[in-house]
This record gives C-alpha cells, sequence and structure tokens, in this order.
C-alpha cells in the first residue's frame, strides 16, 4: 500500500499549491495505518529546496532528464508511469492546477485507474480515503467511489489546510535512465505574464465586477492588492466586458483560488463565481447593493462606492503596516 | 479532413439544481448545449471553411432527449449528428469507452481531429477529453485557447497559471478548447428549420466494464457565512488586521 504525490515545479520552484497536496497526503498516510509515501518532481530542482519545501516522511524521486524541465505531456506522463511502477503506488495524488489537470487523466489511463477530479480527500472510520467533490456550481457535493484497483486523485486548492509535519526526513533520490519516446503535441515554448501576481498561487487576492464600473477602476483594485502583495482577478462580467483577461477569471469557467484573503469588489456573487472561491478562508465583500447575493457569502461587508472605499482600505491597511 | 465533435448538454446557468433523496431533481431543468462545446463546433466549422472536403460529425451519448443540442450543432452547421446509446452518461470513463466505439464504427480509421469542450460545465471533471483520446490513440492537448494551423499540424496555446504553453500538435489528435479560442455563430430560423428536418443517426455505445467511479451521497452544500459590516473602512482594516490578514500573514 503506497501513496505516490506527483510534485508540479516551474522554473525550478515548487508550487504552494503542490506543497499542499503533499501535506495532506503525509498527513492522510499517518492516520490511515502508516503507508509509505513517495513523491516525484520532474525538472531540474535543487535538493535542498525539496527538502526544505516538502517535510515529512518518504523518498522523493527526481527526473532531471532533458526534456523534462517544463510539461510535456507525453513525456512527463511516461516517466512518471515508471516512478508509479516503481514505488507500487496505489494511490496517485496531484494538484488541480492547468498540469494536473491535463496529467491526472492520463496517468488514470495509463494504470487502469479511478479518477478522482477536483476533490478533497479525507478517510472514513475503517482509514480508507474518501474523495468528494462538487457539482453544479459547487452547490451540491458528492462522494467519489473509485471502481477500479488504483486511483487518481487530483485535488482541490486549499480547502483543507492540516499543518505540515514538523519532521523533516525525506530522501531525495535522482532516478535516471528512463528513455522517453518521441512526443506529440511538442512544447514549444513557455510566455510567462511578467510582473503580474498570480492568482491561483497567491494569499491574498482582490477581485473586480461588473459593479466597479470600467476597466480604468481596476487601477484601485491594482494599488490596494499592491499594499497588501497580493494579485488582482476579475468575474466572469468583468472578463465578458472585456476588461481583463480570461486568465484573470476566476469561477465556474475560470480558476478556482484558494487564498487566505479574498476581496470582492462590485461583484454580485452568482453561484458560478461562488464556485471558484469556496476555498478561500476570509472573504470581504465591498459592493453599493446592500442586498447583493455577495454579503451573505461574505465573513466582513462594506456597503459603499470602490472609488471612495478602496483608497480609504489601502491608505488604512498601510498606516497599520506602518505601525507594525 | 474528418472532424469528429463531441458535445455534451447541462443543465443552463441560469437553473437552480436541487437535490431531492439523494439525487438531483432533474425534472424542471432546462438543458442546453455545453458552453464549452459551442467553442468546439465553432472550431471545427473554422478549420472546415480552410480546408475543403472536410466533413464535420458531431456525437453526443446518452438518451433522446439529447436531439436538441444535436439540432442545434446542425444548425450552427455541422454536416452530420450521431446520437450514441446504451452506455451510461455519468461516468466519464463510461462516456469516453461509448464515443471511442461510435467514433470508430463511423470511420474507416480514425478522424483527422476530434473537438471537445474543455469540461462539462455541470461537473468541471475534464477528463472526457484525454480518456477519449486515450481509448482511440490519439494525441491529446487540452483547454486550448488559440489554435492555428501551419503545414498540415497545429501551434497550440494552452493558458497555465501565470502564462502560455505553446505547442506544436499533429494529427490525429484530439483537442479541448478553452473559452477565448472563438466566438460562437449565432444560429438563425432558417439553420433552426433546415436541422429540424436532418436525420440524427444512432449508434450503438454499450460498452462493458468500462466505469472508472461511481458518484454516491448527494448533498446541497450550504456557502453562507455570517457577514459582519463595517461602517468604514478604516473599521475595515482594523477587523482584517486582528485576523493577520493585513500585516504579517
Amino acid at each position: 500500500m503506497s501513496f505516490l504525490v506527483v510534485i508540479e515545479q516551474r522554473k525550478g520552484v515548487i508550487r504552494n499549491s503542490s506543497v499542499e497536496v503533499w501535506r495532506n497526503v503525509q498527513h492522510l498516510a499517518a492516520i490511515s495505518g502508516q503507508r509509505d509515501v513517495a513523491g516525484v518532481i520532474a525538472g531540474d530542482v535543487d535538493r535542498d529546496h525539496i527538502r526544505q519545501r516538502c517535510f515529512g516522511k518518504g523518498t522523493i524521486y527526481t527526473l532531471r532528464q532533458r526534456g523534462l524541465h517544463d510539461y510535456s505531456p507525453q513525456a512527463y506522463t511516461e516517466s512518471i508511469l515508471h516512478i508509479v511502477d516503481r514505488t507500487g503506488a496505489e494511490s496517485v495524488f496531484l494538484a488541480n492546477t492547468a498540469m494536473g489537470r491535463d496529467l491526472a487523466p492520463r496517468l488514470a489511463m495509463r494504470m487502469d485507474a479511478s479518477l478522482a477530479s477536483d476533490c478533497i480527500v479525507g478517510h472514513d472510520e475503517a482509514g480508507l480515503l474518501k474523495a468528494e467533490t462538487r457539482m453544479y456550481a459547487g452547490t451540491v457535493s458528492v462522494v467519489i467511489q473509485g471502481l477500479r484497483n488504483r486511483t487518481v486523485y487530483s485535488m482541490a486548492p486549499g480547502i483543507y489546510r492540516p499543518e505540515g509535519p514538523a519532521e523533516n526526513a525525506v530522501a531525495v533520490v535522482d532516478e535516471d535512465g528512463i528513455s522517453v519516446s518521441e512526443s506529440n503535441p511538442v512544447l514549444q515554448k513557455i510566455v510567462y505574464h511578467t510582473g503580474r501576481k498570480d492568482i491561483a498561487e497567491s494569499d491574498i487576492v482582490v477581485a473586480g465586477g461588473r459593479g466597479i464600473g470600467g476597466s480604468e477602476n481596476f487601477a484601485l483594485l491594482e494599488s490596494l492588492a499592491a499594499a497588501l502583495d497580493g494579485a488582482v482577478g476579475a468575474s466572469r462580467s468583468a472578463v465578458d466586458e472585456g476588461w481583463r483577461p480570461h486568465s484573470d477569471q476566476i469561477g465556474q469557467t475560470g480558476k478556482s483560488i484558494a487564498p487566505r484573503l479574498y476581496i470582492a469588489c462590485g461583484i454580485s456573487g452568482a453561484p458560478q463565481h461562488l464556485a471558484g472561491i469556496s476555498g478561500a478562508e476570509t472573504v470581504v465583500a465591498v459592493n453599493r447593493d446592500r442586498e447583493a447575493p455577495i454579503f451573505k457569502v461574505a465573513d466582513y461587508g462594506i456597503v459603499g462606492d470602490i472609488a471612495e472605499v478602496l483608497p480609504d482600505l489601502e491608505q488604512a491597511v498601510l498606516d497599520l503596516q506602518r505601525e507594525k | 479532413m474528418n472532424i469528429a465533435v463531441c458535445i455534451n448538454q447541462v443543465p443552463d446557468t441560469a437553473s437552480r439544481v436541487e437535490v431531492r433523496d439523494g439525487a438531483i431533481e432533474g425534472g424542471y431543468l432546462n438543458m442546453v448545449l455545453n458552453p464549452y462545446d459551442e467553442y468546439a463546433v465553432e472550431e471545427a466549422l473554422r478549420v472546415r471553411e480552410r480546408q475543403e472536403n472536410t466533413v464535420v460529425t458531431v456525437f453526443s451519448a446518452g438518451e433522446k432527449g439529447r436531439y436538441d443540442v444535436l439540432r442545434k450543432a446542425l444548425a450552427m452547421g455541422a454536416d452530420h449528428a450521431c446520437l450514441v446509446e446504451g452506455g451510461s452518461s455519468n461516468d466519464s470513463r463510461s462516456v469516453a469507452a461509448s464515443l471511442s466505439k461510435a467514433i470508430r464504427s463511423c470511420y474507416e480509421g480514425l478522424p483527422d481531429l476530434v473537438f471537445c469542450g474543455r469540461e462539462s460545465s455541470d461537473c468541471n471533471r475534464a477528463q472526457v477529453p484525454v480518456m477519449l483520446a486515450e481509448m482511440l490513440g490519439m494525441a491529446v492537448l487540452t483547454a486550448v485557447s488559440k489554435l492555428s494551423m501551419e503545414n498540415g499540424a497545429f501551434r497550440a496555446w494552452r493558458e497555465i497559471e501565470g502564462g502560455m504553453e505553446e505547442y506544436l500538435l499533429f494529427k490525429p489528435s484530439v483537442i479541448s478548447v478553452e473559452k477565448g479560442l472563438n466566438v460562437p455563430r449565432k444560429t438563425n430560423i432558417k439553420a433552426v428549420m433546415k436541422a429540424r428536418k436532418q436525420p440524427i443517426v444512432h449508434l450503438d455505445g454499450s460498452v462493458d466494464n468500462q466505469q472508472g467511479v461511481q458518484y454516491l451521497d448527494l448533498s446541497p452544500v450550504s456557502r453562507e457565512r455570517k457577514c459582519r459590516f463595517a461602517q468604514t473602512a478604516e473599521e475595515l482594516a482594523r477587523l482584517l488586521h486582528e485576523e493577520g490578514r493585513v500585516v504579517g500573514q
């Protein structure tokens, strides 16, 4: 019985979402009968960085071959399957990121495994894993029962955050000699957006909807986000208006995020939007309309115009930070 | 060139989904073509406009209630529509197996391209396109938000967190499409009337031992939180500060 975590790195840095999955799986292994945990990272990642990011027990295999530093669907699938075989893993875990969503079904099919997507994984009284997911814009929850011998879990961000293990007994093992066949599709290049924080990886996200009135008003959100060291996102209406690119969209047809603080500005709170923020810890709503549904799902609210509220909030934040 | 497009039906986004006795109360849901599949149909039609002798066939796995979404695709301009019967419509792996069987029965060999939506907007699992590709033995790229043809191959872009990946993709392949790829055409009354008269081909999609998962214990989710209203921005900042949300995470 063993667990394998596929750990994602971009530019040599292990993503927060993968650290979260690793912690979850360490936790599950500890409470569900001391199963072995292994990890696999494709790409050239510094050993110390791995040991700093992934605490606990187990072996993490690194695949440093050429052609594996950036995500390549076929090469990743084949080389990770090699580690699945080597570790005898029955359960494979990934974060439900752009890479995870592409890779998880490929692995599941090659392993003839069940696939649980965008799920939270816990355990029942007997210590068996129990996966749950949501449907219909997050309004219905269901338990996923795997019917095949093995299962691949692609895990939703942020909903469940155990403390990481304190112990650091992870062994890092270079696994080379895996040959990868020619691939289709072939990655040509990756263009990273510069100077913009990624909403999926930020602890604080400030987002705007149609209610902010125009694309120019995103400057107010940018400014507040800069003060908080957060990222700026948008609702579907703001994206449909052309005020922001689709990559900024939060919600059912955009990204699911799990920041510690989410500030919704001029967002009414349609179920499709809420589907993308169910992992958020503290939700703040700023809206002119006191009856807006967003207030029903917020921890804190303020009724007012963003042109007045946001600059004041930013100033108050800066003052508090200065006091520190 | 042969292009297959796989489409699904979903409750329209205005539908309120209710759970009763552990099941979805489906009777009064208004079912529509999955929005992501509209981009898939549109992209297939655009490829046909640029490539002579291209035939676009849409497939949907499920019951006869799917005639409406198949006809919608015909009204948009698809050449043929097939209803794939006899499989399960809930489990992705079973659906992929039914579609794979139907697609194989339809073509000598494989189609050059299969377009799918990135995911269905009801369950958001994004599983069928990759499963189908694996079953058909075709290459696959998911969540493509920009696509161009280049000497018989495709240049495809996909959004990742904080950036874009650019790929070269060779036929035959499955492409799942993301919002932003195109703006689907509107259908006009004449096209809708014509689509009504077009035949829907019935194909056998019955499969054995393909079920991957089953879904149990459906229950409604409450998202309500208790909102504390602040009168001023300063008060709000102070409340957040007390929660450790403003300085020092």
